[in-house]
């Protein structure tokens, strides 16, 4: 793969990566069982369906007094994404110039098994919710697709950036007489 | 997995390179942001009370507020020896009674408040209640308000009272037509004439009977949780 189609890979994660991020990414639809009419009497606020992004969720972690886990979440979906696609984008900016990858690649492949802990999370959260009693419900938005595609877009491109590297290098090395 | 490594210097790439993400993921944000803004916008719209009824349309509809001058109409005191009336209302739709405050009268007051939600539970029901398979209460028995449909011509007339144990006394009327009502709440104040007005500045300072009142207009489509934020 050219440095050019990674490129245009990373321009299409680092989109997805925003629709992730900001967009609706689960619905919490509470209910209260056989007498959820009542809540609805007693305060209709009780019942509505609250549609929370990634980033509001991180937002209430942070506020709610969940701090260390609110960072933790912050680091690994927000922070960390944005610069192992900055890292990308810098090391086929290298390839296209014919040189190679650097350092930064490295220490990001070796910490990219850490990205899926995002994904984890969410999936902790959602077991969680649907656990609760009353028929509340967790509804997943599609927000949660544009970040899955994020991170699994982001996978795809760290291998083809390793091949591409070793492609590069190889045509470029002299051949012996 | 293995990485080539270059023992040769090269060249840093611009940190451009880096902030491109972020600044991709910022534009992607400041766009649901602005998307956020136009659709709280269109929301606030649709909470305005003024949306017109519709012919062929059915509505909740119950006076919220009713209010009735310290004198009768004919000048004579509401209840000896110097009690405030007790309020009730009949509402009147093609000439027959549809729905009444008669058993929720606002006692000894002259303005009476109504909610449009309610659940009259006795005492003995609540072990049926309670029981499995037993009585069931519902969202739609909780609704105390009038169900009518909008008609071209269509009169809604209400009938205002003090409660009395001998024989209630005739407050005063209101007779509107539905298709000038409003959904939402619609004040009228009653003028020299004994007609409602909405212009608060025709209303009749020392009539004696019904003063003012406040009738409510929801649409009977809504779904549940707009009912019932709309009738409480």
């Amino acid at each position: 793969m050219k440095p050019g189609h990674l490129q245009v890979l990373l321009i299409a994660a680092s989109i997805l990566l925003g629709v992730g991020l900001f967009a609706p990414c689960m619905t919490l639809q509470p209910s209260y069982g056989n007498v959820t009419w009542l809540a609805r009497l007693i305060d209709p606020d009780l019942v509505v369906p609250t549609t929370y992004s990634l980033l509001d969720g991180i937002r209430s972690l942070l506020t709610d007094s969940n701090v260390f886990i609110g960072v933790v979440v912050l680091l690994f979906s927000v922070v960390f994404p944005l610069w192992k696609l900055g890292v990308y984008w810098a090391a086929t900016a290298r390839l296209a110039h014919g040189h190679e990858l650097g350092a930064p690649v490295r220490w990001v492949n070796q910490l990219g098994k850490w990205s899926m802990l995002d994904v984890f999370v969410m999936a902790v959260l959602v077991v969680a919710v649907k656990g609760l009693p009353g028929g509340s419900r967790v509804e997943i938005e599609w927000g949660a697709a544009a970040f899955c595609a994020s991170v699994l877009l982001s996978i795809y491109i760290s291998l083809h950036i390793t091949k591409t590297s070793h492609i590069t290098k190889t045509s470029a090395a002299p051949t012996e007489p | 997995m293995t990485e080539t490594v270059s023992t040769e210097k090269q060249p840093s790439p611009s940190p451009s390179f880096y902030v491109a993400p972020l600044l991709i993921v910022v534009a992607v944000g400041a766009l649901f942001f602005m998307g956020g803004d136009k659709q709280q916008a269109e929301e606030g719209d649709e909470n305005k009370p003024s949306a017109e009824v519709k012919v062929g349309k059915d509505y909740y509809v119950l006076v919220t507020l009713m209010e009735f001058h310290p004198k009768k109409i004919n000048g004579a005191k509401w209840d000896a020896p110097d009690s405030a009336p007790d309020i009730f209302y009949h509402l009147q739709w093609h000439d027959k009674t549809i729905f009444s405050t008669k058993n929720n009268a606002a006692k000894d007051v002259l303005i009476g408040k109504w909610m449009g939600l309610g659940a009259d539970i006795k005492l003995s029901d609540l072990g049926k209640i309670l029981k499995p398979g037993g009585k069931r209460l519902t969202p739609l028995n909780a609704i105390k308000a009038a169900l009518i449909s909008a008609e071209q011509n269509g009169e809604l007339v209400v009938l205002a009272y003090d409660n009395d144990p001998l024989r209630d006394d005739f407050a005063g009327q209101c007779a509107l037509r539905v298709t000038d009502l409003k959904q939402g709440d619609n004040e009228f104040f009653i003028d020299t004439n004994g007609r409602p007005t909405r212009d608060r500045d025709d209303l009749a300072k020392d009539r004696g009977g019904l003063k003012r009142l406040v009738l409510r207009v929801v649409d009977s489509a809504l779904p549940i949780e707009e009912l019932v934020k709309a009738l409480r």
